[in-house]
C-alpha cells in the first residue's frame, strides 16, 4: 500500500531543510535569545536565490537564449532544458548547486545583518513583530516584483541531479542533503559547546553583566543572527531544489511559527532538543498527510493537523516549558576532567 | 605627577527632576582602596553607574588614567581595566558558577566566531583560566558548587560569585557595589584581606560602597561621603568618620 | 483631485481598522504582550453573525451583539485557558508570544473546519462572502450603510469606554489594576478578574469589527490574520499602551493604506495595488526602529538638544 522506501526519502529531505532551520533558530532563541519571528524571510533569502539564479545562470551555459520578458511565463519550460543539459553535465550542475548554496547563506548572512539592526535595540516583544513584518514584506514583494521569483506564478528551479534516474536519484537527493544539515548541525552544536556558545548564553541570560565583563553585547547577537541566518538560507537552497519550484506564498509567517514548534516541543538551549523536537513534528505532520487520503471527511484534515500542532505547543508550554530534552551545562573541558580536578584539591 | 587611576570631574546626574548627582568631583589614588559611603539615595550607586558607563551624566568628565572616558560603552571601559560588580547580584542564570567566572577572563581567542573553529588556538587558553577560576572558587569558599546553575544559588551565593567575576578580570580598578552586604562576617574579613592583597601585589585600586563600616573601614585608604547627590566629606576613615556633617546625614537621612 | 469614494474608503478601513486596535491595546495593557490571535477574534465575530444571518435570514446589522458576545467569550476563553496559567507560571514575553501565536492557529484551523463544513455539509457559501448593504444619499454623495453604521459604533465605543474608565467604579478599578496591579490587588482589587474583563470587551470589540469587514471585503477566515499587521502599526503608532493613541494610530493606518495605495497606483508612481499590504508593514517598521514607544513618545526636547550640540 505504502511506498515505504519513498516515504523514508522524503522524510529524511523534509528532516534536513527543518533540521538546518531548528538549529538555526535554536543557536539564535535557545541560546543567545532573541526572538527571531522572521525565520521565513531568511529561508526565503535562499530560496529565492536559487529561483532567480539558476535558469538565468545556467541557462546562457547550456546554450539557451532566456528572454527576460518570457522568463514569467515560460519557467516551466526554460527549466526543463536546464534540466536535460544538466543531465549531460553532471559537474556543471554541481558547481551550480554548491554556488547556490554558498550564494544563498551569503544573502541569508546578510539580512541576518540588517536584521541585527533591530534585534540590538528593541525588547523581544517589539524585535518580534518588527521582523513578523519584514518577513511579510519579503514575500509581498517577492509576490509581486515579477524579475525576482516569477510574482504570482512562481518559478520553476531546474533539477541538479537529472543526471540520475528513479530510485538512485531520488536516495541520491536525500543523502545530500542530510550530510548538508548534519555537517550545519555538527557546526553549531560545536560553537554551542565552545566558550563561544559560552559567551552567547552570558549574552542571553543578562546583558547587563555581559556588558559589565566586556562583552560587546551588539556584535554578540549579529554574529548569532548572521549564523543561523547563513544556515536558514542554505535550508532554502535545498528546498527551491528539492520542490524544484519557488512561490512567494510558500514562505508566510506559518513556516516561522512551525520552526519555533519544533525548537520548544524539543527543548530550547539544548541542540539535540532542536533535533528531536524536529523529528516530533515531522513525524506527526507527515503522518497526517499519510494517512488523510484513507477518510473521507467533510474537511480538509490539514486544518486538524494544525489545531492539533498548536494545541500541543500550548501544553507544553504549560506542562513542560523546559521541552523534551532541558538545557545541560556543557563544558568546553570533558566534565570528568573538572571533576578529577576539583577531587585532587580535596 | 602621576594620574590617579580614576578621577570624576563635577559629574551631574538628573533623572526627571530629581538631581542624582550634584556636581560630584571624586578621585582614586592608584594602589588605593577608596570607599563611598552615604544614607539611602545620596547617590552611590547612580555614581557607580555614571563611572562604569551605565548612565551617560549630564554634565562633567570620567577620566581612567588621565584618559577620558565619559561616553565610552561599559564593555569599552572594561577593555581598559575598569570592571564593576552590582548591588542586585547579576548572574547568568543558566549557566554553571565555574562558566559564570569564566566568563570574566580577558580577551578569550575561544570566543571568537571566527577562531572557535580552530580548537588548538583556545584549549590551553580556556585550560590556564579554569585553573585561574577554580583558584578564586577556592579562594571564596565556593569551590564545592562549581558546577551548580547561578540560579539555584543562595543570595549570600550569587554575592561572591559577583566579587569571584571581578576578580576573575585582571582589573585596574574595580567599582564594587555593596561586595559584603549579605556575606557572613568571616568571609567578609577575608575578602577584605584579599582585596588589600590585590592592592599590594597587584596594584589595583577599589572604589567600594558599602553600608557596613564595622568590616570594611579598617581596610580602606580613603572615604568619601555623600549626602543628596553631593560630597559633603572625604578623606582618611577615622577624619569622615567623625566630621558632625557625616553624622547628621545618617541621622537626619 | 481625489474621488469621494477613497475617502469613504479610507475612513470605513480606518473604522474598522481602529475597532481592532482598541482591542488589541486593550489586552496588551492588562499582560502587556502583544496577542497575535487577535485578528482571529473578529473572525469568530463575523462567523457567528453570518451563521445567523444565513440560517434565520435576517440583516447582520442586527447581530452586532452577538458578534460582541462571541468574539468576547473567546478572548476570554484564550485568557483563561492560556494565558493566565502562563502568566501565573510567569512565562517570558516570547513564551507568552509563541502561545498566542499557537492559539491563532488553533481558531484559525477551527474556523477553517466550519468554513468546510458550512459548505460541505449545509451547502452555505462559506469563504469570499459579502453581505449586501444599504446606502443614504446626501448632498449627492451616495454613503454605504457600513460607512455609517461602523463610524456610530467607533463613536459609542470611544464615548462609552472613556465613561466606563473615568466615571464608574469598576472602571477606576481596571485602570488602577492596569496601572499598578500589586497597588491594586493590595486595595482589596481582584486583578485577575479585572483583567479577564478587559479581555472579554476586546474580544467583544474586535468582534464588532469583524461584522463589518464583509460589507467590503470577502471574508474568509485567513482575513483576521491578514490585517494583525495593520491593526499592530496602528497600536504601536500610538505608543501600544494608551486607547487614544490606538485610535489615532488606527485612522492614520487606515488612510495611508487605503488613500496611499491610490496615490501609488496612480501616474507618476504606477505601483501595483497588490503592494497595499507592504504600506502598513513599512509603518510598523519604521515607527519600531524611530520611535518604539510610539508618536507620541518622542522626545523631541531631546533630539533638539543633541541636534544643537552636533552643530
Amino acid at each position: 500500500m505504502f511506498d515505504i522506501i519513498r516515504i523514508v526519502v522524503d522524510f529524511a529531505a523534509f528532516y534536513a531543510i527543518y533540521l538546518m532551520l531548528s538549529v538555526s533558530l535554536e543557536l539564535e532563541y535557545g541560546e543567545t535569545g532573541i526572538s527571531n519571528f522572521g525565520k521565513a524571510m531568511f529561508f526565503a533569502a535562499g530560496a529565492f536565490t536559487a529561483g532567480a539564479l539558476v535558469i538565468r545562470l545556467a541557462g546562457p551555459i547550456a546554450g539557451l537564449i532566456i528572454s527576460e520578458s518570457e522568463l514569467k511565463l515560460r519557467s516551466v519550460y526554460y527549466s526543463t532544458l536546464v534540466s536535460r543539459y544538466f543531465a549531460a553535465h553532471p559537474g556543471v550542475a554541481l558547481a551550480i548547486l554548491f554556488l547556490m548554496l554558498i550564494l544563498g547563506a551569503l544573502f541569508g548572512a546578510v539580512l541576518g545583518y540588517l536584521a541585527s539592526y533591530p534585534a540590538i535595540r528593541l525588547r523581544e516583544d517589539y524585535l518580534g513583530i518588527t521582523l513578523i513584518a519584514a518577513s511579510e514584506l519579503v514575500r509581498v514583494i517577492g509576490r509581486n516584483y515579477d524579475p525576482l521569483i516569477g510574482g504570482t506564478l512562481g518559478t520553476a528551479v531546474p533539477d541538479p541531479f537529472a543526471w540520475l534516474m528513479g530510485r538512485q536519484r531520488e536516495i541520491v537527493v536525500s543523502t545530500f542533503m542530510m550530510i548538508i544539515a548534519l555537517t550545519s548541525f555538527i557546526v553549531t552544536a560545536s560553537l554551542s559547546r565552545s566558550p563561544f556558545g559560552r559567551l552567547l548564553r552570558a549574552v542571553r541570560d543578562s546583558e547587563t553583566a555581559a556588558e559589565a565583563l566586556g562583552k560587546d553585547v551588539v556584535k554578540v547577537r549579529m554574529k548569532s543572527l548572521m549564523i543561523g541566518s547563513a544556515i536558514a538560507g542554505a535550508a532554502g537552497v535545498l528546498y527551491a531544489f528539492y520542490m524544484g519550484f519557488v512561490h512567494a506564498d510558500d514562505f508566510n509567517p506559518i513556516k516561522t511559527f512551525i520552526v519555533w514548534v519544533m525548537v520548544i516541543i524539543g527543548g530550547s538551549g539544548n541542540i539535540w532538543g532542536a533535533a528531536i523536537g524536529t523529528f516530533v513534528y515531522l513525524l506527526i505532520d507527515r503522518g497526517i498527510a499519510l494517512v488523510k487520503h484513507q477518510f473521507t471527511l467533510p474537511f480538509d484534515i490539514n486544518y486538524v493537523s494544525y489545531a492539533v500542532l498548536g494545541t500541543l505547543l500550548v501544553a507544553v508550554l504549560m506542562f513542560r516549558p523546559e521541552g523534551l530534552l532541558p538545557e545541560k551545562p556543557l563544558s568546553t573541558i570533558p566534565r570528568k576532567i573538572l571533576k578529577m580536578r576539583v577531587k585532587a584539591q580535596k | 605627577m602621576k594620574n590617579p587611576t580614576l578621577r570624576g570631574i563635577d559629574l551631574v546626574k538628573r533623572f526627571g527632576g530629581v538631581v542624582a548627582l550634584d556636581g560630584v568631583n571624586i578621585e582614586v589614588p592608584p594602589r588605593s582602596v577608596v570607599m563611598l559611603i552615604g544614607p539611602n539615595g545620596s547617590g552611590k550607586t547612580t555614581l557607580i553607574n555614571v563611572v562604569s558607563g551605565y548612565y551617560l551624566p549630564d554634565r562633567g568628565m570620567v577620566f581612567l588614567n588621565g584618559r577620558e572616558i565619559t561616553r565610552l560603552e561599559p564593555h569599552e571601559r572594561f577593555g581598559l581595566g575598569l570592571v564593576r560588580t552590582f548591588q542586585i547580584p547579576e548572574p547568568f542564570k543558566k549557566l554553571t558558577v565555574l562558566e559564570n567566572i569564566l566568563l570574566a577572563a580577558r580577551s578569550h581567542p575561544g570566543e571568537s566566531a571566527f577562531k572557535v573553529i580552530f580548537r588548538r588556538s583556545w584549549r590551553q587558553y580556556e585550560e590556564e583560566i579554569i585553573e585561574k577560576a577554580f583558584r578564586i572558587l577556592e579562594l571564596l569558599n565556593i569551590d564545592h558548587i562549581w558546577d551548580t546553575r547561578a540560579y539555584q544559588l543562595s543570595g549570600g551565593q550569587l554575592k561572591l560569585l559577583e566579587i569571584g567575576r571581578a576578580l576573575m578580570s585582571d582589573p585596574m580598578l574595580l567599582l564594587m557595589d555593596e561586595p559584603v552586604a549579605g556575606v557572613n562576617p568571616v568571609l567578609a574579613h577575608n575578602i577584605m584581606e584579599h582585596i588589600v592583597r590585590l592592592r599590594d601585589n597587584l596594584g589595583i585600586s577599589f572604589l567600594i560602597v558599602e553600608h557596613r563600616l564595622d568590616i570594611v573601614l579598617d581596610y580602606v585608604d580613603k572615604v568619601y561621603a555623600m549626602h543628596r547627590g553631593k560630597i559633603i566629606a572625604e578623606g582618611g576613615p577615622k577624619r569622615v568618620i567623625e566630621n558632625p556633617l557625616v553624622a547628621e546625614a545618617y541621622l537626619g537621612g | 483631485m481625489l474621488p469621494v469614494t477613497v475617502l469613504i474608503d479610507s475612513l470605513l478601513y480606518g473604522n474598522l481598522i481602529t475597532l481592532m486596535a482598541i482591542g488589541l491595546t486593550l489586552t496588551y495593557l492588562t499582560l502587556k504582550i502583544p496577542n497575535f490571535a487577535h485578528g482571529d477574534l473578529a473572525m469568530v465575530g463575523v462567523y457567528s453573525a453570518y451563521t445567523v444571518a444565513v440560517f434565520l435570514n435576517i440583516n447582520p446589522y442586527t447581530l452586532l451583539p452577538i458578534a460582541f458576545l462571541m468574539g468576547g467569550l473567546s478572548a476570554l476563553g484564550t485568557y483563561i485557558l492560556v494565558y493566565r496559567p502562563l502568566f501565573r507560571k510567569g512565562a517570558s514575553i516570547v513564551v507568552m508570544m509563541v502561545a498566542s501565536i499557537a492559539v491563532d492557529i488553533v481558531i484559525r484551523s477551527i474556523l477553517q473546519i466550519y468554513a468546510d463544513i458550512m459548505s460541505s455539509t449545509f451547502n452555505v457559501y462559506s469563504r469570499g462572502f459579502l453581505f449586501k448593504d444599504f446606502s443614504l444619499n446626501i448632498y449627492e454623495v451616495r454613503l454605504p450603510g457600513v460607512l455609517v453604521i461602523s463610524s456610530l459604533t467607533v463613536l459609542a465605543i470611544i464615548v462609552s469606554l472613556y465613561l466606563f474608565l473615568s466615571k464608574t467604579r469598576f472602571g477606576i478599578a481596571m485602570r488602577a489594576a492596569i496601572e499598578n496591579p500589586w497597588l491594586a490587588s493590595s486595595l482589596g482589587i481582584n486583578v485577575e478578574l479585572v483583567y479577564g474583563i478587559s479581555w472579554f470587551i476586546a474580544g467583544g470589540i474586535t468582534g464588532l469589527a469583524g461584522v463589518f469587514l464583509p460589507f467590503r471585503i470577502p471574508t474568509n477566515p485567513d482575513l483576521g490574520w491578514l490585517m494583525l499587521l495593520s491593526v499592530f502599526a496602528a497600536s504601536i503608532l500610538g505608543g501600544l499602551e494608551s486607547l487614544f493613541g490606538a485610535i489615532a494610530g488606527g485612522y492614520v493606518v487606515g488612510f495611508s493604506e487605503i488613500l496611499g495605495i491610490y496615490v501609488l497606483s496612480s501616474p507618476p508612481f504606477g505601483i501595483s495595488t497588490a503592494y497595499r499590504p507592504a504600506i502598513p508593514f513599512t509603518i510598523l517598521i519604521i515607527t519600531l526602529l524611530l520611535a518604539p514607544r510610539g508618536i507620541t513618545s518622542v522626545e523631541w526636547n531631546k533630539i533638539a538638544t543633541r541636534l544643537r550640540r552636533n552643530v
